[in-house]
């Protein structure tokens, strides 16, 4: 680990914010579509899988060095 | 004081834990104006008052210290019998303590037994109230499933599990004593329960009436929470241990098959035992927080209880039961001296096991009112596990048919296991199926099987285990004689007892009454009979058990020549377990097979072979 | 005990051990929330009042999903020996935490009136956001005890377990919330 790869590492998270903001604002919309419930699910599952894998690290239990 | 100073330390901050955390909180709310409901009272102070205990008994001492950035306290990892009350973090001391603790509340649980036997001995009431015996009821099944639940997994389980991969200790050794130190609390809020009325709702605590019924209720809820954290805790433990500390060599297809099926009942445990706990807190929020739950009178559904109550209670009784299967196969595979027939079919067996209980939870309530349309399916799944059970037994059959039986006591209990669990198995059918269950629901047909299952299926291979691994755990040999008198009579008076039942409930005998009509006084006398010789027989397992680790001749290290990794280190193993890890080069049961070896040991060994 | 482990580091396989012991226990946790969501289906489905402060709950969503960034941050920090940024961002994620606190308490304040908890809408909204709320609180602790430590000097690069550990619960917190909001403020 480089501290100079700091930067970049903080850029991710920021990216992954971003594209949870989006989706929590597309949850808002996907309320009132058909299917409303199937939707709100999918976006949960995928919101899940960012934070999963960028901000919890889920593939370090398979390779450790990350 | 050097052996009773954690207990009896445990035991007062507990005391000061219940008393702020219940009675003085109330006190102060009540005196700023608030309500603080007696229930609320109740389940405050049992949570601060496990709290307390556990830091007195040295959590605080061995752990939590570090968390606040002070010098962590220990005591002499070996210190004679001292260990075994205080909060130690050997497998070994942990195994021995789930075993002794939950052999405790087997006997209180089967006298609790005797009590209602004698009290259905006769029609009408001899010796308890109507009341008295619902009490006596709903103490006796939860008891036992805390039994059932914790004495293989706890007990046999953290002794052999490790020694078994060639671990010098669990994965995380102080959450291991944490789970075990969780357990005395539970037996002690059970038991207390019946200060403040006891409850009269079984162990499966039914709304609407675990809802409106006698405090005693709450402290049966915290109990069963707390248990169940300690069984979550315990559950990742295994996983942890097994998944991440197996020795060089260990793949996972030379595991022994009782680490196998730890491995599973872990993996069931660890997920669905948070419905269980979420179901009761509901009940429990319905009644501290004036919750709409399950209450009737606001508009509850106590249907949805039942739902969210089997899903994890179906699976519990495999949970119960596949580590049972492990054991009971491991001792006839060393016994009929020839390798486990079917090993992968019978590890398929196990993870399909898994898979299919957490979608059968609903054969339990089809006369409860649940939607028609789960039915069929529920009827389909349940009838499905009999597929990897049915292999489980062939294992059991192949084996037993390839091999030259050696009739030794736990050959003796693991053979008794085959013939309880195939009259369990079967009888299962019957409540599977919609059309006959709707008839034999809540009848002691129901009684007969599920005793069948749990105490003929799963008690008998603990009883197994326990003879085959009491040389290893204890350094001493038990009497041959009486474990074969414990053997011939537990297995006639269990029989005596549950198969009658069967005919009981076909005749309209309903669990869960005190009384019952004349017609069929009879065959209750006959059951009650057999069930005090049943729990007689005990006795004789009781003085073998105390004796024999008082006053027993040494045992070798490996005295039934076995091939896995527990038998190649002295009886008692020594601290930390091996002096090396041992290199694991082959099956785990290598039988008739000349030359073929299972682990070499590094050369400081313990091995007597 | 093992040296190591008395010396407050941890070996590479018990690091890994310890990850997999609290994603475990991170999965046992969900299966809880999971019950208490399922009730709410059960008892009463999507049905959902109109009272419910909406402008709120987005609100503290959107908090408790900026906490996690700078929990990421905080971690991310230490692991690169940045110690200030460590801290800062730790802090950042208490006071974050300490605002959604104070969000779900208006908004319990509001819930009281319009749906009490022995209405069947209530009874979900308040153990729901009750047993959220109570997780919140007991990371919020951890954190400001990662952040004590942290300011004494403890962990740095390659030694920060208990950070990266209550970072991960931490995260485990919003995910949670990520499938009650939509539960409780979306649906119907
Ligand atoms: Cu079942």
């Amino acid at each position: 680990m480089r501290p100079d790869r700091l930067p970049e590492k903080l850029s991710v998270g920021g990216r992954v914010f971003g594209a949870l903001g989006v989706l929590t604002a597309v949850e808002w919309f996907a309320a009132r579509w058909p299917g409303a419930l199937l939707w709100l699910t999918l976006i949960a599952l995928g919101k899940t899988a960012l934070i999963a894998e960028y901000f919890m690290h889920y593939s370090q239990l398979v390779r450790p060095e990350e | 004081m050097r052996v009773t100073g954690p207990v009896l330390k445990g035991l007062l901050y507990g005391a000061v834990g219940y008393v702020l955390g219940g009675p003085v909180l109330a006190a102060v709310v009540r005196a700023a104006g608030g309500s603080f409901p007696f229930d609320l009272e109740l389940a405050a102070g049992s949570v601060l008052g496990t709290v307390g205990w556990l830091a007195g008994v040295g959590m605080w001492d061995v752990w939590a210290r570090g968390w606040f950035g002070l010098p962590l306290r220990s005591w002499p990892e070996d210190d004679g019998v001292a260990r075994y009350f205080r909060f130690t973090t050997d497998h070994k001391v942990i195994g021995i303590q789930y075993l002794v603790t939950f052999l405790g509340l087997l006997f209180l649980g089967g006298a609790l037994a005797m009590l209602m036997r004698w009290e259905l001995m006769r029609p009408g009431m001899q010796l308890l109230t109507l009341n008295g015996f619902n009490q006596v009821m709903s103490l006796h099944g939860i008891i036992m499933i805390a039994v059932a639940v914790a004495i293989l997994l706890g007990g046999l389980g953290n002794y052999c599990v490790p020694l078994m991969i060639g671990a010098h200790d669990m994965a995380f050794p102080r959450v291991n004593a944490l789970s075990y130190w969780l357990t005395p609390p539970v037996a002690v809020m059970l038991l207390a329960s019946l200060l403040v009325g006891g409850w009269d709702s079984g162990w499966t605590a039914y709304p609407p009436l675990s809802t409106v019924n006698a405090p005693g209720q709450v402290l049966m809820i915290v109990a069963v929470v707390i248990f169940g954290l300690s069984s979550i805790l315990g559950g990742i433990n295994f996983l942890v241990t097994i998944a991440r500390m197996r020795a060089p060599g260990m793949t996972w297809g030379r595991l022994p098959i009782f680490v196998w099926s730890v491995f599973a009942a872990s993996l069931l445990s660890f997920v669905v035992t948070q419905y269980l706990a979420a179901s009761l807190l509901m009940v429990l929020l319905d009644r501290v927080a004036g919750m709409s739950y399950f209450h009737f009178a606001r508009g509850g559904t106590p249907v949805v209880y039942q739902q969210l109550f089997w899903f994890y209670s179906h699976p519990a009784v495999y949970i119960m039961i596949v580590p049972a299967f492990g054991a009971a196969l491991e001792v006839i595979t060393h016994f009929a001296r020839t390798p486990l027939y079917a090993y992968r079919w019978v590890v398929g067996a196990f993870l399909g096991i898994v898979g299919l209980s957490t979608i059968v939870w609903a054969h339990h309530n089809f006369t409860s009112g649940m939607p028609d349309w789960m039915h069929a399916p529920m009827l389909a799944t349940t009838e499905a596990i009999s597929v990897p059970t049915g292999l489980v037994f062939l294992s059991a059959l192949g084996t037993l048919l390839r091999g030259r039986l050696w009739l030794r006591t736990p050959m003796l209990f693991a053979l008794a296991w085959v013939w309880n669990f195939l009259i369990g198995g079967i009888t299962g059918i019957f409540n599977a199926d919609v059309a006959t269950d709707l008839h034999l629901h809540d009848t002691y047909f129901v009684v007969a099987h599920f005793h069948y299952t749990i105490m003929g299926g799963e008690i008998f291979a603990l009883l197994a285990a326990v003879y085959y691994w009491y040389p290893k755990i204890t350094g001493r040999m038990y009497d041959e004689r009486l474990g074969r008198l414990h053997f011939w009579w537990s297995f006639l008076a269990f029989n005596a007892t549950f198969l009658p039942m069967f005919w009981a409930g076909l005749h309209g005998m309903n669990r869960r009454i005190a009384d019952y009509p004349a017609a069929l006084g009879s065959v209750n006398l006959w059951t009650s009979l057999a069930a005090f010789l049943l729990g007689a027989s005990f006795l004789v397992f009781l003085y073998n058990f105390v004796v024999s680790w008082v006053r027993g001749p040494r045992a070798e290290a490996n005295p039934w020549q076995a091939s896995t990794l527990e038998w190649q280190v002295p009886s008692p193993p020594p601290v930390e377990n091996f002096p090396a890890p041992p290199a694991v080069v082959g099956a785990p049961y290598v039988y008739g097979m000349p030359g073929v070896r299972h682990a070499v040991l590094g050369a400081a060994g313990g091995s007597e072979r | 005990m093992h040296p190591a482990e008395a010396a407050g580091r941890l070996s590479a396989h018990e690091l890994q051990n310890a990850r997999l012991g609290l994603w475990l226990f991170i999965v046992s946790e969900a299966a809880l929330f999971s019950a208490f969501i399922a009730a709410r289906y059960l008892n009463l489905g999507t049905s959902r009042p109109e009272e419910l402060n909406q402008l709120l709950g987005l609100g503290i969503t959107g908090v408790l999903l900026l906490s996690s960034l700078t929990a990421y941050r905080a971690e991310t920090c230490i692991a690169h020996g940045d110690r200030p940024g460590f801290l800062r961002n730790v802090l950042w994620t208490v006071l974050l935490a300490g605002v959604f606190l104070v969000g779900v308490v208006v908004e319990w304040g509001e819930g009281f009136h319009y749906f009490p908890p022995s209405t069947r809408y209530g009874t979900s909204f308040f153990s729901l956001t009750g047993l959220h709320g109570l997780h919140v609180l007991s990371g919020a602790v951890l954190l400001l005890g990662i952040y004590l430590h942290g300011r004494r000097g403890r962990y740095g690069p390659g030694e920060y377990w208990p950070v990266e550990g209550v970072v991960k619960y931490w995260h485990f917190v919003d995910v949670a919330w990520v499938f009650i909001y939509p539960t409780l403020y979306l649906v119907g």
